[in-house]
């Protein structure tokens, strides 16, 4: 018990340390105020939503513009807050892509690293898998799928990460091909640890900054995939998310009535959700990864440089005896003074 | 050493010093270091790792870039132009074509997916603007002369199918291909083994010869100074601490740090069983001792060591010494 204790003191001081380190940067600061900012909104959504964005029984409301009683105005056809539905649907958006995102992360990872690793039949039949897969067009599938299966929310998750763990899977394998081949591998062969251990404690760390900059990656991704599919009428019909949003508001007729509003909202939305998981995977990948080197860092360094301070110490290398004394001299008068000491 | 008198000067270095800023502090790596070299001649700079060295080298060949580096540096002339006055593309004009390196990883070094012939004959093109057909020719001429059996077909061969001691004979060949005034080597035998080791350095000296060129070797093998360069730059901590003819350096050392490293090289005729080593570690290049760099780990050090450093003295023909103590100075100069 105390043990496990230890175990979650020492996780939560590295999650504070590697927070620290995101916020060095000025992209990962960008990134993680985003980020945090959805998931507070997704998390308390109820507390934060003035009106209940489901209640379509307003007839009063239609289609006002942005006031202080509705901070981002109502639907032209059903009067219903568009603040409020925004707050829900980041809910919906947010958890359809992190799942999705982490769960083709995982899946990938551990298929790439099997194939790369295992070699033989298992690589043989994952990436004759991955080559089936990579061919068949997504969109088209997507559509069948959601027809057959229903359109349930978790469903849509199932096809994302079927359909997307793929590329991934390609790229760690050949990363992988690279790390067996390294020395501390075979020396950890040598040791005698099963494949198990080689594969998760000094294959699967290697490929850190790749999985963590493809979860960052396919997560905005598939929000953005997500809005498409309920834009076209294919998302989860009970749940507002972004995408129902601007497709409502494209069958609404926004467009026609001038509720610039009602599909700005939804937009900015998707935009700073993407933008944000995208600057946070580029912060993490930089950290799972130091050899990417960081020029900006370098430059900051020499801006904060005390240039008099550095004068002094250059000054003091010099020889003491070297000031003031002209170069002819010093050189001891001997030999090799042809020419240029006269 | 009659002959560096006549001949003209190829590298005047004056006073180079660099420091790297870091988020732990400056890191002073070279310390107003001045280097000079003739026509034809082989010169070794030899150090710990550390010691800058290296730097030293990369800076002469303009190939620190500032940031990381803030370098200061009174005179840097090379054949009597001054380098600190080219710009970026007047200085990759000289590279390679003047002035060219030998690095010490020669599977490194070598691009993997061309053949060495190819990037041999890069040389020639980017520098001459060679056909290929001539450039080739030149090429196979090129690697015969350096010792390479069957050249024409080893030019088609890939980095991957020659040993580790052929790769660096393409290497060679490639710093030689111009006929450059000056060839920086950079521990240039420190992969290869022993055996090998001697061939290219036979190989480096005799093309070295040959051509005309001077050799700034980039060393800390006490051995391959022995046998191949004629004056010696001893350099600890950033600073040159000793500069000799190389046969007055084996005969006389002066410096303690000196004596250190050649009393540290193991001897076959050696009755001990223990290797002698210099007691303590390089200091950091961040935090250096006061006074003298050496006094922490020299058995001669003085409450003046401590305090002061000592510059470096004029100890008879071509020689200096930055010590306040120099050893076995009665037996210098007589040969």
């Amino acid at each position: 018990m105390k043990r496990l204790w230890m175990g979650v003191k020492r996780r939560i001081k590295g999650a504070g340390e590697l927070l620290a380190k995101i916020w060095a940067h000025k992209q990962g600061k960008v990134g993680l105020i985003m980020v945090s900012l959805l998931v507070l909104v997704a998390i308390f959504a109820p507390y934060i939503a003035p009106y209940d964005p489901y209640d379509v029984s307003q007839r009063t409301t239609k289609g006002l513009p942005p006031s202080r009683e509705h901070l981002l105005g109502t639907t032209i056809n059903t009067g219903q807050d568009i603040f409020s539905m925004l707050v829900y649907g980041t809910r919906v958006s947010l958890l359809v892509g992190v799942t999705s995102g982490v769960c083709i992360a995982f899946v990938g990872s551990l298929l790439g690293v099997a194939a790369g690793y295992l070699g033989g039949a298992v690589d043989n039949l994952i990436m004759r898998i991955v080559d089936i897969m990579l061919v068949i067009p997504t969109l088209p599938l997507v559509i069948v799928l959601t027809n057959v299966l229903g359109r349930d929310f978790w469903i849509i998750i199932l096809i994302f990460v079927a359909l997307g763990w793929t590329g991934l899977a390609r790229t760690i394998r050949s990363l992988v091909l690279v790390l067996k081949n390294t020395n501390y591998v075979k020396a950890a062969e040598l040791a005698g640890a099963s494949r198990w251990q080689i594969m998760t404690r000094h294959i699967l760390p290697g490929t850190s900054h790749l999985v963590i900059m493809s979860t960052a990656l396919s997560s905005a991704g598939i929000m953005v995939a997500e809005a498409g599919l309920s834009f076209l009428g294919l998302g989860d019909p009970t749940a507002i998310s972004w995408g129902k949003m601007l497709a409502e508001a494209q069958s609404g007729g926004a467009l026609l009535f001038g509720a610039w509003w009602w599909i700005l909202a939804p937009g900015l939305g998707i935009f700073l959700a993407v933008f944000g998981f995208m600057r946070l995977g580029l912060v993490l990948e930089e950290i799972a990864n130091p050899r990417m080197k960081r020029t900006s860092s370098v430059y900051k360094l020499f801006r904060s440089l005390d240039s008099s301070y550095i004068e002094e110490v250059f000054r003091s290398m010099d020889d003491y005896t070297k000031i003031g004394v002209p170069e002819a001299t010093y050189g001891g008068g001997q030999s090799h003074g042809t020419g240029f000491e006269a | 050493m009659g002959e560096g008198r006549v001949m003209e000067q190829v590298l005047k270095l004056r006073n180079l010093k660099v420091v790297f800023p870091t988020d732990y502090g400056l890191i002073r790596a070279v310390e107003g270091v001045d280097l000079d070299i003739y026509h034809r001649e082989c010169v070794a700079l030899v150090g710990e790792s550390g010691s800058g060295k290296s730097v030293t080298s990369q800076a002469v060949m303009r190939l620190l870039d500032s940031p990381p580096a803030l370098i200061r540096v009174d005179t840097l002339e090379f054949a009597g132009q001054d380098l600190t006055q080219l710009t970026e593309q007047q200085m990759q004009e000289i590279r390679g074509k003047e002035m060219a390196m030998i690095f010490q990883d020669a599977m490194t070094s070598l691009n993997p997916v061309m053949t060495v012939g190819k990037q041999i004959d890069e040389v020639y093109r980017r520098h001459y603007g060679d056909s290929k057909q001539a450039a080739r020719e030149k090429t196979v001429k090129n690697l015969e002369l350096i010792g390479i059996p069957e050249p024409k077909e080893r030019a088609n061969a890939f980095p991957h199918q020659l040993s580790g001691g052929m790769r660096q004979r393409v290497l060679l060949a490639m710093a030689f291909a111009c006929m450059p005034k000056l060839i920086i080597a950079d521990e240039p035998t420190t992969a290869l083994d022993v055996t090998i080791q001697a061939q290219v350095l036979k190989t480096l000296r005799g093309m070295q010869r040959g051509c005309g060129t001077s050799l700034l070797l980039v060393t800390h093998d006490l051995s391959v100074v022995a046998s191949t360069a004629d004056r010696v730059y001893v350099m600890y901590a950033g600073k040159i601490v000793e500069k000799a003819p190389v046969k007055d350096l084996f005969t006389a050392p002066h410096h303690p740090y000196t004596v250190g490293l050649m009393a540290a090289v193991p001897k076959l005729s050696d009755e001990k069983k223990k290797f002698t080593q210099i007691p303590g570690t390089v200091p950091s290049p961040i935090d250096k001792p006061s006074g003298c760099y050496f006094h922490p780990r020299c058995t001669y050090a003085t409450e003046r060591c401590r305090r002061e450093m000592p510059r470096l003295t004029p100890m008879g023909p071509d020689r200096e010494v930055r010590c306040f103590h120099p050893l076995s100075v009665g037996r210098n100069g007589h040969d």
